[in-house]
């Protein structure tokens, strides 16, 4: 094994042994969040809306939600991950200092924050699944198995965004933008409960910008199985590696500046 | 050889000069101390030698190799006791010691076998289930300094391994940091503790300011700042005392005077002169060096 996929393993495996202890209450709530969502989505929105049209096909509104709620607790939990915990072991636990006395590089703690905070968020996403396929929101189908490498990279990409956050945060204030205005724009410009061409075409041009409209379109794509071209998965795919990369690169040198100057 | 070479480094954050041209070494094998007040610069000299913090200026080697090209083999070999608590609140005592242990890369048994024999080293075998939250300051100093040898370095820095602690829990770290010394290995020590200075450095580097202000032996310090013995005599000062030769210092109510031989000053003292006579001590340098004044 490469040192430096060793020495990242090493610093998953902190994370994971610090959520090991907290397993039961992680389990739940990943359990009830979307249960909450689904209750409330589907037999209020589900009522007024039995079933959304797709390119002429009819999908009922629980299938349509069900990806939209993997690729949201994907999100939000890799955001948060990356920003709001990452940041208190930056500050408040020296965690990171910790780290930097030991042969382990900067590099090495950014992929392994990055890179639990994705394992985290799949975590999430897989009861997603397994709560949609309990209430026939979710269909199995090989389709639905790439949604996990696919989700994995969409966890990663916004892992990587809220490690930029926090490579900016002087204090915990300073995530309230970071949850007002990029969190919570791909929670309601991203397609997750409706889709985007419902909204005034200057919007829509926003919610193409954020890699969350791309994954929501796939991942739903693939679990209600309508058709989309090879180009576009490229495309979409394409992108939201692209923002991952970027954000991977900005994070990387805000924190070199900050810790080493 | 030199662990670390220090040639007038220098830090600045913005306009604030923290080290302004400091210079010293750490010889293999020997205990170095790094005394001064708050704000004299020791922690950022400590970080710079870590490499967490650049330099502005000056050279500074460690094991020889110029700081910002040390590296993974480098870093195996030091071992850092950070001033601040930083353990993994969240994972046990074992724990901290072997997932801290994986970050040099070593292997799972080897880092098992050092956590064991590290336990048993710092008293902790039978608190190695423990949250680190549970632990009392003294217990958690003894981890952070057993995590710091988790790779059995050969170089290990203390900075501040023993503030806050009671008499008994410091007295037990100054015992293992003296194993640590008859092993050979080669120490970095700052402290405000200037007992702990004269028991445990071999050679002091006394700072404030960011300069260094001198260095030696405890011994060669004392008998060169303060000489052996050390006459606090309460204003006002008898005549014959005041016009005398004898190196002295005002420090307000009442004025220090140094002499190797106590009954020069007693003859001047008079009948009526309040006073109190000791051996001086390494605390008697650093106030002379860094000035009475309390800092802020």
């Amino acid at each position: 094994m490469s040192i430096f996929v060793k020495t990242v393993y090493a610093l998953w495996y902190r994370h994971f042994s610090t959520w090991k202890s907290m397993f039961w209450s992680s389990l739940t709530s990943n359990v009830f969040n979307p249960l909450l969502f689904l209750f409330s989505f589907g037999f209020g929105m589900g009522a007024l809306v039995e079933s959304i049209s797709i390119d002429a096909a009819e999908i009922v509104y629980l299938a349509y939600i069900v990806p939209g709620m993997m690729a949201y607790s994907g999100m939000f939990t890799s955001s948060f991950e990356t920003s709001i915990s990452a940041f208190a072991r930056y500050y408040m636990q020296s965690y990171w200092d910790q780290v930097l006395a030991t042969p382990a590089k900067l590099h090495h703690l950014i992929w392994g924050e990055v890179s639990w905070a994705a394992t985290k968020a799949m975590f999430a996403v897989i009861c997603v699944m397994v709560v949609g396929y309990v209430f026939n929101g979710l269909e199995l189908s090989w389709n639905v198995l790439w949604t996990i490498p696919i989700m994995l990279l969409g966890c990663l990409c916004f892992a990587a965004c809220g490690m930029v956050a926090t490579s900016f945060a002087t204090s915990f204030e300073i995530f309230s933008y970071f949850f007002t205005f990029w969190v919570t724009p791909m929670f309601i410009f991203s397609g997750v409960f409706f889709p985007i061409d419902r909204f005034p075409e200057y919007v829509q041009w926003l919610s193409n910008a954020l890699p969350m409209t791309h994954l929501v379109d796939v991942i739903r794509a693939l679990c209600v199985g309508y058709e989309l071209t090879a180009l576009a998965y490229v495309y979409k795919l394409g992108y939201i590696a692209f923002i991952t990369a970027l954000a991977y690169g900005v994070a990387y040198r805000n924190m070199k500046k900050r810790i080493f100057d | 050889m030199a662990v670390i070479e220090a040639q007038n480094i220098q830090k600045s954050f913005g306009e604030f000069k923290a080290v302004k041209g400091v210079d010293f070494q750490v010889p293999e094998g020997t205990c170095v101390g790094l005394l001064g007040p708050n704000g004299a610069g020791k922690t950022t000299t400590m970080r710079m030698i870590m490499g967490l913090s650049a330099l502005t200026a000056g050279s500074l080697k460690v094991f020889g190799v110029p700081v910002d090209k040390v590296g993974r083999s480098e870093k195996m070999r030091i071992g850092l006791v950070p001033q601040e608590d930083n353990l993994d609140p969240d994972l046990s005592v074992r724990q901290n010691l072997e997932i801290y242990g994986s970050y040099f890369g070593l292997e799972k048994s080897y880092i098992k076998e050092r956590a064991d024999s590290l336990l048993d080293f710092m008293q902790l075998s039978e608190k190695e289930d423990n949250r680190v939250n549970h632990l009392s300051g003294g217990m958690k100093r003894r981890l952070i300094i057993a995590r710091a040898l988790i790779a059995d370095p050969e170089f290990v820095i203390l900075d501040e391994p023993t503030t806050g602690l009671d008499p008994q829990a410091r007295v037990l770290i100054w015992k293992s940091l003296l194993k640590l010394k008859e092993q050979g290995k080669t120490l970095l020590l700052t402290t405000h503790y200037m007992d702990e200075a004269q028991r445990l450095c071999d050679n002091i580097v006394i700072v404030d300011g960011g300069k260094v202000l001198d260095e030696g032996s405890p011994k060669e310090l004392i008998s060169k700042h303060v000489k052996n013995n050390v006459f606090e005599v309460q204003k006002p000062i008898p005549a014959d005392l005041e016009k005398s030769d004898i190196d002295h210092e005002d420090i307000g109510d009442s004025v220090l005077y140094y002499v190797n031989d106590p009954e020069k000053v007693q003859g001047l003292l008079g009948k009526n002169a309040t006073y109190m006579q000791r051996v001086s001590n390494l605390e008697d340098v650093f106030l002379r060096l860094t000035g009475h004044k309390l800092r802020e």
